[in-house]
């Protein structure tokens, strides 16, 4: 099948006539819409569904009200979905209408359209089940934020329909319980006869030893699937306690970074206070360097004149005075000028006081001079230390902001609490594991138990002209049902190898980490390391999961198109409609995935918000592209205080929701040719 | 002369035959008719086990 129109009439959110076309080229398969939460993506995805089938997916609220409110109250009673689709090579027209008063010979039919004129199919339903039977056509129609349910451990049943369903079971499947049936009520036919209350009584104990095995088996399934619940939640719990257990790790590395920052922020302090203490001591060796070299070659200069010190001594000009006797010889009156020039002499005459204060400053200078050529070294070797404790306290701080930021999100408390949570269900896991043996066993014994009693039955019965065709026909249709059970069974193991080959290779295309998947004979899913172990699965891994799925029923059910098997239904080829796929995936996973999507079917219908269809998405699709679309709101109502919102597209830009308009619904925007 | 496991088998790869092409023509009519399948069935497995030879195909 190759979709190539739809048009949605009165139809939920659609309002009035609302077509689209979609990309039928095989190179630009992809048909893109994008559109915001609520405004109609689900809505389209089973408008298809219901189209062809009159069904519609679990999320799908409100089954019964598909008529477009305002077109109801504007008088119009009734609305249609229309599909146009081409298969082998011919095109055709599925219309169904929806509303109250709708016949069902009116409500679906399909239009075989040839060269301008058209013919209506006498029997649509047996049509279109055969172009995709009904019980395939879920899986090409793929609702993303379900997917992530649909592979938990609480969904093996829909898993093992979803394969049979691809696998075209349903003849089997609908046979084996329609036989059982049979069996059951030719047993309860055997007529009263001679040997009849030995019939009756071996009759009700088959009847009682079935009810027992039905009621054990289902009671196994049950304890089955939880015991792979409280195995998968163990195994969430194990991958956080890996966390944690790096997180302790951290810890440790935190508290060990922490000492060394102590010890560096110690080193920084005394390599600080050591330059404070030596430039208190020697600091006075660097300010003085100017001082110092100023006295220095004033000292030198009057030393040099023979101004410093004086060469007059005061003891001798004293003397001379006293004397009144000039060195000269010439005699020196008190009051005569040569007396008074003499005595003017002890103005600037040095006394030993002067000397000695002369001597300690240029001592005291002389030790300035030396302590100078020794400051550079020392203010080096502290100015070292001081460096080296600054870089070692960078480089630790960097170190925990790094941990730190590991660390932010884990809570330390819950993990002693998780270890306990994970012995428990290691206990009720094991408890109800023995209670799965011990209902096994009851199966077991039952089962045996009535094959006795069975063959007591027809033992007696064989003498018995009247009971006996009922015997008959009660083991014949028992033997057929076992064959078709063991018949079902084989297939199925075929086919579980195929799917789980087909999903491993797409994980290993899409997935980022290196695990393998694992699905048992009861359609348990786990994901499994290379050592076997189970790991937890993230809500994006599932939606992975659910998708790498679909991908793989898809190529099955393509490879079954021609199968040659009376008891299966062919398989077929049929368009994949995705409906938010990308919701769980951080923006790796989405990027991946979205250049895989193009690849899972021959055509694609991709149906985005913008929070999925970010540009990584986009140009990961960009070449696949055929149609592109985006899905606009249009309310009644004012826009108030809500502030406008637009996408661009190719440069344009769209506004995502009107107000004020003439009807509340969603319309298409062709955003691409 | 008791009939061997091949013709058994024989005869029960034609009523299982009979069986799916029933089961087919309901599954794609989308008839939603339980019981009238399983009378149909039953007529299917009757057939097949005359009362008067009662054996033929068990």
């Amino acid at each position: 099948m190759l979709l190539e129109r739809i048009t949605l009439k009165d139809f939920r959110c659609f309002h009035g006539d609302h077509s689209i076309e979609f990309s039928v080229d095989p190179e630009k398969n992809v048909t893109l819409i994008h559109a915001e939460n609520g405004v109609g993506k689900t809505t389209i995805l089973n408008a298809m569904l219901w189209c062809f089938y009159a069904l519609t997916t679990q999320r799908f609220e409100k089954k019964d009200d598909l008529v477009n409110y305002d077109a109801l109250s504007e008088g119009r009673t009734t609305g249609f979905v229309e599909v146009t689709f081409r298969h082998n090579n011919t095109r055709y027209r599925a219309r169904r209408f929806a509303g109250r008063n709708i016949g069902q010979e009116r409500a679906f039919s399909i239009m075989k359209l040839e060269q301008g004129s058209s013919k209506e199919l006498d029997n649509p339903d047996t049509f279109i089940n055969s172009v995709i039977p009904r019980g395939m056509a879920n899986h090409f129609l793929f609702d993303g934020e379900h997917a992530e349910g649909f592979m938990g451990e609480e969904n093996r049943g829909g898993i093992r329909r979803a394969v049979q369903d691809i696998l075209g079971c349903s003849l089997i499947d609908t046979a084996i319980k329609d036989l059982s049936d049979a069996a059951s009520f030719y047993r309860k036919q055997m007529p009263k006869g001679p040997t009849s209350a030995e019939v009756q009584r071996l009759s009700d104990r088959v009847e009682v030893l079935e009810n027992q095995i039905k009621d054990a088996e289902s009671a196994r399934s049950a304890l089955e699937t939880d015991v792979a619940t409280i195995e998968q939640q163990i195994a969430d719990i194990e991958g956080k306690l890996r966390n944690s257990s790096a997180a302790r790790e951290l810890q440790s590395r935190r508290d060990s970074v922490g000492r060394a920052l102590e010890r560096a922020r110690s080193r920084e302090t005394q390599a600080r206070e050591e330059m404070i203490k030596w430039l208190g001591e020697n600091g006075r060796f660097l300010v003085s360097t100017r001082i110092t070299e100023l006295t220095f070659d004033h000292l030198h200069q009057e030393e040099t004149k023979g101004k410093l010190p004086s060469p007059y001594n005061e003891e001798f000009v004293t003397d001379l005075l006293e004397m009144h006797k000039c060195i000269c010889g010439a005699d020196l009156h008190p009051g005569s000028d040569q007396y008074n020039a003499v005595a003017g002499l002890l103005q600037k005459a040095a006394n030993k006081t002067l000397r000695s204060r002369l001597g300690n400053i240029q001592a005291g200078l002389n030790h300035l001079k030396r302590g100078r050529a020794d400051a550079p070294g020392k203010l080096d070797a502290a100015n070292k230390q001081l460096a080296s404790a600054v870089e070692e306290i960078s480089r630790f701080e960097a170190e925990q902001a790094e941990i730190s930021e590991k660390l932010q999100g884990i809570n330390f408390d819950e993990i002693s609490d998780r270890e306990k949570k994970r012995n428990a269900l290691r206990l009720e896991a094991k408890a109800k594991s023995e209670a799965v043996g011990e209902f096994k066993l009851k199966i077991s014994q039952a089962t045996e138990e009535k094959l006795s009693v069975e063959r007591d039955l027809k033992r007696l019965a064989e003498n018995d002209d009247q009971a006996r065709i009922f015997v008959t026909r009660f083991s014949l249709c028992e033997a057929l049902r076992d064959r078709l059970d063991r018949d079902l069974k084989d297939e199925e193991e075929s086919a579980r190898s195929v799917l789980r080959l087909s999903i491993r290779k797409i994980l290993e295309a899409t997935s980022r980490k290196n695990f393998r998947l694992n699905m048992t004979e009861e359609y348990g899913i786990s994901l499994v390391n290379e050592a076997g172990t189970q790991l937890p699965k993230s809500g994006g891994e599932n939606q992975l999961l659910g998708l790498a799925f679909t991908a793989a029923l898809v190529e099955f059910a393509k490879t079954r198109q021609n199968a040659d098997d009376f008891m299966l239904l062919k398989g077929t080829v049929a368009p994949l409609v995705l409906d938010s796929p990308f919701g769980q995936l951080d923006e790796s996973y989405r990027q991946t995935t979205a250049s895989f999507v193009p690849r899972m079917a021959g055509q694609v219908v991709l149906m985005i918000s913008g929070s999925q269809g970010a540009s990584g998405v986009l140009t990961a699709l960009q070449d696949r592209i055929g149609r592109e679309y985006a899905l606009i709101r249009y309310n009644k109502g004012p826009r108030g205080n809500k502030s406008r919102e637009f996408r661009q597209f190719y440069g344009k830009d769209f506004e995502l929701a009107h107000f004020d308009s003439a009807f509340d619904g969603s319309a298409f925007e062709e955003v691409k040719v | 002369m008791a009939d061997t496991p091949a013709d058994t088998e024989q005869k029960e790869n034609k009523i299982i035959a009979e069986i799916v092409e029933l089961q087919r023509a309901y599954y794609f009519e989308n008839k939603n008719k339980d019981t009238e399948r399983r009378r149909a069935l039953r007529a299917i497995i009757e057939r097949a086990t005359p009362a008067s030879g009662a054996n033929s195909a068990a």
